[in-house]
Parts: structure tokens; sequence; C-alpha cells
């Protein structure tokens, strides 16, 4: 009986040493989330940015987002318009350059060109965008620019320091307009040492209008058909500028440290679609050097036992 | 009552409490809602709701000051390194494709009627042009240093060269995806070098920090 009680009591002191500590999580869950400490000057724009998809010449279009004050401060804005080009893989973008795809930034209108924004208040800003009745087709981007203007002045050697916030303005113009594209890699890994599995690719878009690049991955286990990932509902998407190339990566994120799997990636800008499946390993980097060691003592004791028989 | 039972009376007192403070989900029970539609056998009635929540796609900026003042270094005077205390600049944004953050310098006519944007220049026109702070350097120059912290991880390490301030939008931070609630940080220390012969003088410049979102297919 003394045994039996000893035994139950063990067990009720385990369940309340880990009730103890749920307590207190419990207790002290109600101040886990920290109070934004609001900072003296932060503007947000909403949304930030306006995809116009499709423009015919002679077309107007409006539309509206905010600007609002989430800091403690007042604060005082202006708008202006900029052309907006990327460069490089990673899309760096170019708030200057003039070409043919930004006209947009001289056909834009706004109804407020300055204004002040109250702490915990907002304005809205309405656009308009008049193309041109002989606007070339192709892509036009361009930026709305809202400027915070600063208040406190550098008295000392030094700078200002000015914050602006770019609303992002984007479509294709109907007219002569072109589709052409190359996917330029399509990369699998073969062996990966360490979680996780990242597949990319890289596309390129020859024509003049902006594309929308799709990438669906699948991953299988080596001897089924049953995926263990996949993102074929919802596939990655790219908006892919014209005359540029954007690179993309997808990562699995819960890779097993190990195992064998089949990875199909399919890239698919415009009319050109590319598919790969490779076999891909993945183990970690120990287990591979516990393998060549295995490996290493197997021979070695092959060759001893063969070298000792020749003594013999 | 014995030791024990007592002991263990107090212990299952207490294991009560911690499950009960534990985070068990469950589904919610059916709500009984009094003679309107659904199957009645057992007197149990359910109803839908539908809940709706509109998530703005959003972009955030705001930076620790507007105004950064460029001192000397412990023991110079005059010729030297000069620095700032560090800034920090917060992007947030809900964008799934996530944002640019660049820097460009911006001087004009409040800054001594500059002429040159990415220069510090004095009421007298005299200028500290943007460059890399080097040793072998003849004249003054002024820079910055950019530290990230992305998806609130770990800040970057701090680089060993200055990188000057150019007149076209240059990247100092970025992310391909929407930040976590407290934003993204970039944090830059200035510095400048002055040479002997640099004329004396209050010298203002000025930079602009502007976020942008990538563009999505379907925002």
């Amino acid at each position: 009986m003394k045994k039996i009680s000893k035994l139950l009591m063990g067990f009720v002191a385990a369940i309340s040493l880990l009730a103890i500590p749920a307590l207190s999580i419990a207790l002290s869950s109600s101040s886990a989330y920290a109070v934004d400490e609001r900072p003296a000057y932060r503007m947000d724009i909403a949304p930030g940015q306006d995809n116009l998809k499709d423009l015919k010449p002679g077309d107007i279009r409006t539309g509206k987002f905010s600007v609002e004050n989430t800091g403690t401060e007042d604060f005082s804005f202006s708008v202006d318009f900029t052309p907006y080009s990327v460069e490089g893989e990673d899309y760096d973008p170019n708030y200057e350059k003039e070409t043919q795809y930004n006209d947009i930034a001289k056909w834009m209108t706004t109804d407020i060109t300055e204004a002040t924004v109250k702490s915990g208040e907002e304005v809205f800003i309405n656009y308009t965008i008049k193309v041109p009745a002989d606007a070339h087709g192709g892509l036009q981007a361009g930026v709305i620019m809202v400027t915070m203007q600063n208040a406190d002045n550098q008295e000392s050697t030094g700078f200002e320091a000015i914050k602006r916030l770019g609303f992002l303005v984007f479509g294709n113009v109907d007219g002569n307009i072109s589709k052409n594209a190359k996917i330029l890699e399509n990369n699998i890994p073969g062996i990966i040492l360490n979680p996780d599995l990242q597949v990319s690719s890289l596309v390129e878009n020859n024509g003049n209008v902006y594309g929308v690049a799709k990438y669906k991955v699948q991953i299988f286990p080596l001897f089924s058909d049953e995926e263990v990932y996949t993102n074929e509902e919802k596939p990655e998407q790219n908006v892919i500028f014209p005359e540029t190339k954007r690179y993309n990566a997808i990562t699995w994120e819960e890779t097993p440290s190990l195992g064998i799997y089949r990875v199909r990636q399919t890239v698919k800008l415009f009319d050109e679609e590319s598919i790969v499946e490779k076999l891909v390993f993945i183990i970690p980097l120990w287990l591979i050097i516990v393998i060549l060691a295995i490996i290493f003592l197997a021979v070695f004791w092959i060759v001893s036992r063969i070298h000792s028989r020749k003594e013999k | 009552m014995t030791k024990t039972i007592k002991a263990l009376a107090v212990l299952g007192v207490v294991a009560g409490l911690g499950v009960a403070a534990l985070p068990i989900a469950g589904a919610s029970a059916a709500e009984i809602i009094d003679g309107e539609g659904g199957d009645t056998k057992d007197g149990v009635v359910t109803d839908d709701t539908t809940f709706t929540l509109d998530l703005a796609d959003k972009l955030s900026i705001t930076a620790s000051t507007n105004a950064v003042a460029i001192t000397p270094a412990e023991g110079v005077t005059y010729a030297g390194s000069y620095q700032a205390e560090p800034m920090t600049v917060k992007v947030y944004t809900r964008n799934a494709k996530g944002y640019k953050l660049t820097i460009v310098g911006s001087a004009g006519s409040e800054q001594n009627n500059a002429t040159v944007k990415d220069a510090l220049t004095n009421e007298k026109g005299n200028t500290i042009a943007a460059g890399t702070l080097g040793d072998a350097d003849t004249a003054s120059s002024w820079g910055y240093k950019a530290q990230t912290t992305i998806q609130g991880g770990t800040i970057s390490a701090l680089p060993d060269t200055w990188t000057a301030v150019s007149t076209t939008d240059t990247q100092i931070m970025t992310s391909d995806k929407n930040t976590l609630e407290g934003g993204d940080v970039a944090t830059l220390t200035f510095g400048a070098k002055i040479v002997d012969g640099q004329a004396a003088g209050t010298y203002k410049g000025k930079v602009t920090f502007t976020a942008t979102n990538l563009p999505v297919a379907q925002p």
C-alpha cells in the first residue's frame, strides 16, 4: 500500500511540476504582447501600389490611397511624381531614369499636392491617370512620391534626413505590344547538406509589356506519387517588367533532415515554360562523415585481413 | 486523514489549476438558438456566422531622427575623423513581395544653397564631397556604413569600409517578403574625414530615404 501511495504521489507531483509553469505562463500571457511605442514621426500609405493591368490609349483611370500619421507629432507632406524602372535581377528601383516605359509619371495628377496630417489621422489622396490618345503600347510604371517635410532644422555641421514613401502605379497600354520570354535557369540542387531545400530560377522578359511569371513546385517521396509539398493551388508569382531578368527562389520550409525526394519545378512566363524534375538527396554532413568513416574502416579491415592471411 | 492523502489532495489541486491553464484548443460547442432553422431532433440548433477581416496593403517608414550632427572624434580639434551617433530607419510592409529602401543625396537651397546634392556645403559654398573616407585621400569626404535587421533577426555586421552618398537612389535595405510587426531596421552610421586646409564653417547636407513596395500581380 505504501508503495502504491508513493507511486501515486510521484505521478501527481510530476503533473504538478508541469502545471506550475503552465499556470505562470497563463497568468503572464495577458502581458505577452508589448505595447507598440509610437515614434515621433511615422508615415504610412495604404495601399502601397495600384496594378492598373490593361490600359487603352485615351483611358482615364482614377484611384485613391491614404496617408496616415501613425506617429505622435503632426507632420506636413508634399506629393510629386517620378518615373519607375528596375535594374538587376533583384529589381533595384530607379526613380530618375526616363524610358519609354515610364511616361506615366507625366500622365498622373492628384487632388492634393501638400497637406498636414495630425497625429492619429489620415488624409486621402485621389489620383487621376489620363492616358494620351497617341500613347504607344507597352508597360507604363511610375511612382506617386509622398515626402514628409521635416519640422526640425539641422543647425550644426551635419545633414537633414528626409523620409518618403512611393506609391507604385503600373499597367500595360494596349497597342503595338509583344510578349516574348526566356526561362534562362531552372535550378534544383542534387544534394543538400543542411535544410532548407531551395529551388531557384531566372526568367527574362524580351517583350514590351509586363508579364506574370508563375512558379509551381511539387515534391514527391522517392517511391510515391503523393506530394509531400506543393504550391500548385497557389503558385508563386512575380511581375516581370520588359527588358529585365528576375531571379526567384522558393524554399521548402519543412525540409526534413534526411531523405530522398523527387522535386519538380515548373516556371512559366507568357508562352514559355520550363519543367525540371530531379532527385534530391537530403543528407546531413555528419551522416556523410559517419558513412565515409564506416566505409574506410571496412576497407581497412578487409585489407588487414588479406594482409594477415598472406603472412600466414 | 493521513498525511499521504493530504499531500495528494494538495498536489491534485495544483495539478488541476495547471491543466486548466494549459492552452487547450477545442472545437467550439454548437450555439443553441431558440426556434430558428436547423435540426431540432436533439434540441440543438446551429447557425453560421461569417467573419470578414480586410487587411489593407500598407507601407510605413520612420526614422529615429530628422537631423544628424556630425561631430569630431575624441581628441580631434580640427582635421581628423568625425562621426555621428547611429540613426535607424524602420520600414514596415504587408506586401507579400517585400520592399526596397534607398538613400540618395538631396541637398538644395535650404542647405546653404547647395549645388551639389550629395555634398555637405558651408555658408561660403565650400563643400565636403561624398566619399569613402580613404586614409590616402587628400580631400575631405563624408559617407556612411549601413547595417540591417531583417525579419527580426540579428543585425548584420558593420562594414569595414565607408560608402559614399550618391545622387542616384542606392539600396540600403530590402526584403522579398512582408515584414514582421516591428518592421525591418536599417542602422546607419555617418562619418566624415576632414583634412588640413578645409575651410571653416557649418556644413549642411540632406539625404532622402525612400521606401517602395516591389510590384505584385495582385496587391
